[in-house]
């Protein structure tokens, strides 16, 4: 474990050093999330002055969804997604030969080589937004919170590397697979909103295939005190189920692996 | 005990048939032919401890698919393989911990970033202590003259300075076999001769098991003992590189210059004659008839010089893949 810390502080400071020596692509970057977190707020901000809520969701419990979601995409595309998508690459172009023959885990090499400051800036927004939508409406108490809100953030957190991982694996079976994570992202942008108002049947799928109400939902519904206990339970357990899989999934496909001439 | 144990090993690669033009598109999406190559078949071979063996064949041969199954990064169809007492492809950390594969037409160093900091994350994914990291990079820079390069980006260095880099990065962590492959392909003369001075001198101090492969003769010449030649997956010889010449060569070239103009068709009492002009000619000599035949002609033309040689071992070589006769 020590090992992987030092190897994790080895990557972080060259991908530090990256983002230095790309200022322009680092200042995009920013200014790209802001953007788009920006809209997603006014569009919440002009459908409820249509409404006063949606399938029991008030403004401000919408604001703390979108916070919690895009908290969730920020640490994601800021730690690890950029690594885990160029697995494809790695594959297609035989880059994965080195990684493979390296004594330390492959699955997290190939994780652990992209970081992307840019998203940590956006984070503090995301908080913030998060603290504003929590002020302006309701808020469960803070002993509850303080007990559920990180076990369903991490679990959240640990399903999505794992879908992503899962997706990007695919890249071990097919040469180009933008479609299929082209797919997925769309689907989880629809996560910004409260599934509740897909109906019964979305509400099932989005608790178990395509957990992204265990994903984004649980934790903002943690923060607004409208989760149960058994909810709480169950995350972890999907999050456990997600990344056995993902683990086993490129285990299994690594076989498959056969170079570049 | 050997270091490398292989055993039938076989390595089939599966893929899908592209036949040209748009309607051939077009029905592919339907249905596609799927076709087996074998990259290698049934190859068997040992390496002992210290060995630097060549491992020689044309394009599509076998060679490097043979090292990356050696290195764990592939597995094989079939077939056994131990180095270091270790299965390869069971990719144990112990196992990595102990061998390095360099790829000359491939870099694992950070393009962007000077190889001192790529040699900074292989240090920690080998463990190598401080004391030995700094002992080792100074050593290697020192060998391979790059000290004044290693704060330098990868992408800035020439093709020479980037593979020394490469086996800098490999050699961090002593590893007690090597695979290179093609370590000096496209660089210039100079840079190879270097390469190969490093290896040999590696070789000697540290007692690495090495596997070379290379395209270029001068690198087998100048480093293995022993080759193996590999041809379409199989292998067509294994031994030292001395007695591929006796046993596929009989017979020697003699270059004569001559004084005066000579005749092709004197010559051609003796022995056949590969080329011929007035006053310059190449023979080729069998074995046994070498002395008989240079004191021939000494007494009987008005020789300037003449050189007895061997055949190039480049020719031998290529006259076992072209025939492909074992």
């Amino acid at each position: 474990m020590r090992r992987y810390l030092k190897l994790l502080k080895i990557l972080v400071r060259v991908s530090f050093i990256r983002a230095l020596m790309f200022r322009a692509a680092f200042y995009m970057d920013i200014a790209y999330s802001f953007i788009w977190l920006g809209l997603f707020f006014i569009i919440i901000q002009i459908l409820f002055s249509h409404t006063e809520e949606i399938a029991g969701w008030s403004r401000a419990n919408l604001i703390v969804l979108l916070g919690v979601w895009s908290f969730l995409d920020d640490l994601g595309a800021g730690t690890f997604w950029d690594g885990i998508k160029r697995l494809p690459d790695l594959v297609a172009d035989g880059a994965m030969d080195f990684i493979l023959a390296r004594p330390v885990d492959s699955q997290f090499l190939i994780a652990a080589e992209r970081f992307r400051f840019s998203r940590v800036l956006v984070i503090l927004a995301d908080v913030g937004l998060i603290a504003y939508g929590l002020t302006i409406g309701e808020m469960a108490p803070w002993h509850t919170i303080i007990l559920r809100f990180p076990v369903l953030v991490v679990s959240g957190y640990i399903i999505a590397l794992s879908v992503v991982y899962l997706l990007h694996t695919l890249g071990f079976w097919f040469l180009r697979i933008n479609n299929v994570w082209a797919l997925y992202d769309g689907l989880e942008g629809i996560a910004k909103y409260p599934l509740d108002v897909f109906g019964r049947h979305i509400k099932l799928l989005s608790l178990t295939i395509v957990p992204l109400t265990v994903m984004f939902m649980f934790p903002a519904q943690a923060l607004l005190g409208r989760i149960t206990t058994l909810e709480v339970l169950y995350a972890p357990v999907v999050a456990a189920i997600f990344f056995a899989v993902a683990r086993w999934f490129y285990q299994y496909s690594v076989r498959r692996y056969s170079s570049v001439a | 005990m050997p270091i490398i144990e292989v055993k039938n090993l076989t390595k089939k690669y599966e893929y899908y048939k592209k036949a040209p033009g748009l309607l051939a598109s077009m029905k592919s999406l339907f249905h596609r032919e799927k076709l087996y190559t074998e990259a290698v078949k049934n190859i068997s071979f040992t390496v002992e401890e210290g060995e630097l063996v060549g491992f020689l064949g044309p394009n599509g041969a076998g060679k490097t698919t043979t090292l990356k199954m050696l290195s764990g990064i592939l597995y094989p169809t079939s077939g056994e393989a131990k180095v270091l007492g270790h299965v390869p492809w069971k990719r144990e950390k112990k196992y990595q911990k102990q061998f390095a594969i360099v790829m000359g037409q491939k870099n694992q160093l950070w393009w962007d970033l000077p190889a001192m900091d790529s040699f900074i994350l292989n240090k920690e994914i080998y463990e190598v202590p401080d004391a030995q990291f700094k002992k080792t990079v100074d050593g290697l820079a020192e060998l391979l003259e790059i000290k004044d390069i290693l704060d330098v980006q990868v992408r800035k260095l020439s093709l020479g300075q980037r593979m020394k880099c490469e086996l800098i990065a490999a050699l961090l962590h002593q590893p007690k076999v090597l695979f290179l492959d093609e370590p000096t392909i496209g660089l210039d003369v100079v840079s190879q001769q270097k390469m190969r001075e490093f290896i040999k001198t590696y070789n000697e101090q540290k007692k690495t098991t090495i596997l070379l492969t290379s395209h270029y003769m001068e690198d087998v010449k100048a480093l293995c003992k022993r080759v193996i030649i590999i041809d379409h997956g199989e292998i067509r010889y294994d031994g030292a590189l001395s007695a591929l010449i006796d046993k596929y060569v009989d017979h020697k070239v003699i270059t004569v210059t001559f004084t005066k103009p000579v005749e092709r068709v004197d010559l051609e009492k003796f022995c056949p004659v590969m080329e011929c002009t007035p006053l310059r000619a190449v023979l080729n000599v069998p074995n046994e008839e070498v002395k008989k035949v240079a004191a021939k002609i000494l007494t009987t033309y008005p020789v300037d010089d003449i050189l007895i040689d061997e055949v190039p071992v480049e020719d031998v070589i290529r006259r076992i893949f072209t025939t492909g006769k074992s």
